[in-house]
């Protein structure tokens, strides 16, 4: 089956942005047709020849999705990066409140020594 | 208690950045939320549009079709790398928010709570010590001299006995001083760890969390064009069957006829809320996309709210400490 209208059945993906408004205008067209009719036959024409153009528009937008996916992946050790520097950050900030108690605990050593001597 | 007002003003305590790092990561909940909810639903819509697909090619005898062949949205590795991506930025933004306000700890507030306790256990020997170094004023001791004069006919005697009382150990009020002053002295070594190493970090991803937006944001695109057309193909077809079978060599039972005719309305409806749930991701993408920008203008000292912002981080520095202060014991 042949792509109705002017537009070629397998074009080149990714569509140029014209290409793409052309058969979205087409797709919406037919759309509009298949929306009015309640004749059995025209209905299964129109869902025969819409599909054509869907498949096209379909293709590009996965495309787009594949394309995507690709850009995540890289996206994925930026934010891998970023954590591990976080995660630093948050140590070195549990390092402060630690080193308070290791403070208190070279007191509390003091003073257990203190109460060793004699009228310390 | 001179120490303690150096310490809260050099502080400031709370970091300028908590507030945009809160929003920010308040931001990213939705969008890793609806995210992985869209492309599920995109996907299982999909794999219905190819079941209604499959009994076209059986109607139309098409020998070609083969269901394992059936073109898939999204593999669930294409969807694992993007859910995987999205919990690196909400570990991103969680991490963010939980350094930012990292200042008020708990542990600190334990350790510096402990330190005061230590020092009130050295008690007298150590106060004059905390006196000089913290500048709060322990309780001194006193030395008493008695002079007891005996008269004996000529002969007067003198006798003078010295009673030393020490000094009282450490009051309460003392003690929590102590350790308010060093919970301040730790929020601020805290603050200053934040305060310089945080922005760098923020600018670095500051360009690929607005790539991430710009991503997600044409995956919205397509998944809207995929999932509009689906729903139309799905109507169409449904449309279709029902127009056939209402032709008179069909021999329909009217019941399940009307039942299928009344699926229609519901479709249209999920198509719409559908749709809208798309374009609440897209708005929840862009306030994501602005929240990190705002962070950025913050970590680059670019906000013309900085100042106020630190007036307002100072006094909730100072009822932070405050209410450190008051939690801690007085007996």
């Amino acid at each position: 089956m042949t792509t109705p209208t002017n537009l070629p059945a397998n074009p080149s993906i990714p569509l140029s942005p014209e290409l793409k408004a052309a058969y979205q205008n087409a797709y919406n067209t037919m759309q509009a047709q298949i929306d009015s009719t309640m004749d059995p036959v025209a209905l299964q024409a129109l869902n025969a020849a819409q599909i054509q153009i869907q498949s096209v528009l379909d293709k590009n937008d996965l495309y787009k999705l594949n394309q995507n996916t690709a850009a995540f992946s890289e996206l994925q050790k930026q934010f891998d990066a970023a954590n591990k520097s976080l995660k630093t950050l948050k140590a070195q900030i549990a390092a402060t409140a630690s080193h308070f108690s290791m403070a208190a605990d070279i007191i509390a050593a003091i003073n257990g020594v203190l109460s060793l001597i004699p009228g310390a | 208690m001179l120490l303690l007002p150096v310490l809260l003003a050099a502080a400031g305590c709370h970091s300028p950045l908590a507030k945009p790092s809160t929003a920010f990561s308040a931001a990213v909940a939705p969008v890793v939320d609806q995210s992985a909810a869209a492309y599920n639903a995109a996907v299982a819509l999909n794999d219905k549009r190819n079941d209604y697909e499959a009994v076209v090619a059986y109607e139309n005898k098409d020998a070609t079709y083969n269901p394992r062949d059936a073109p898939q949205l999204l593999s669930q590795k294409d969807i694992q790398t993007r859910l995987a991506v999205l919990a690196g930025l909400q570990m991103y933004s969680q991490s963010l928010a939980a350094i930012t306000s990292g200042t008020d700890s708990k542990e600190l507030d334990a350790a510096s709570k402990s330190v005061g306790d230590s020092l009130t256990a050295l008690g007298n020997d150590l106060a004059p010590s905390i006196d000089s170094v913290l500048g709060i004023a322990a309780a001194s001791g006193s030395t008493v001299a008695t002079t007891v004069t005996t008269v004996s006919g000529a002969t007067t005697t003198a006798t003078t006995t010295t009673t030393h009382t020490p000094p009282a150990p450490l009051t309460p009020s003392i003690r929590n001083g102590i350790s308010t002053a060093v919970d301040a002295l730790g929020q601020f070594l805290v603050s200053r760890t934040v305060a310089t190493d945080l922005p760098p970090v923020v600018e670095q991803m500051d360009p690929h969390v607005q790539a991430l937006c710009t991503a997600l944001t044409d995956d919205i695109d397509a998944l809207e064009g995929i999932e509009e057309r689906d729903y139309n193909r799905i109507l169409n077809l449904e449309k279709q069957f029902i127009l056939e079978d209402q032709q008179p060599h069909s021999h329909v039972d009217p019941i399940a006829h009307r039942a299928e005719i009344m699926q229609l309305p519901e479709l249209a409806r999920q198509q719409r809320a559908a749709n809208d749930q798309l374009e609440a991701l897209r708005a929840a993408i862009g306030k994501m996309a602005k929240a990190h920008s705002d962070l950025l203008a913050v970590a680059q000292g670019k906000n013309p709210e900085k100042f106020k912002d630190r007036v307002s981080d100072l006094a909730a520095a100072g009822t932070s400490l405050g209410n450190f202060y008051k939690s801690l014991p007085t007996k």
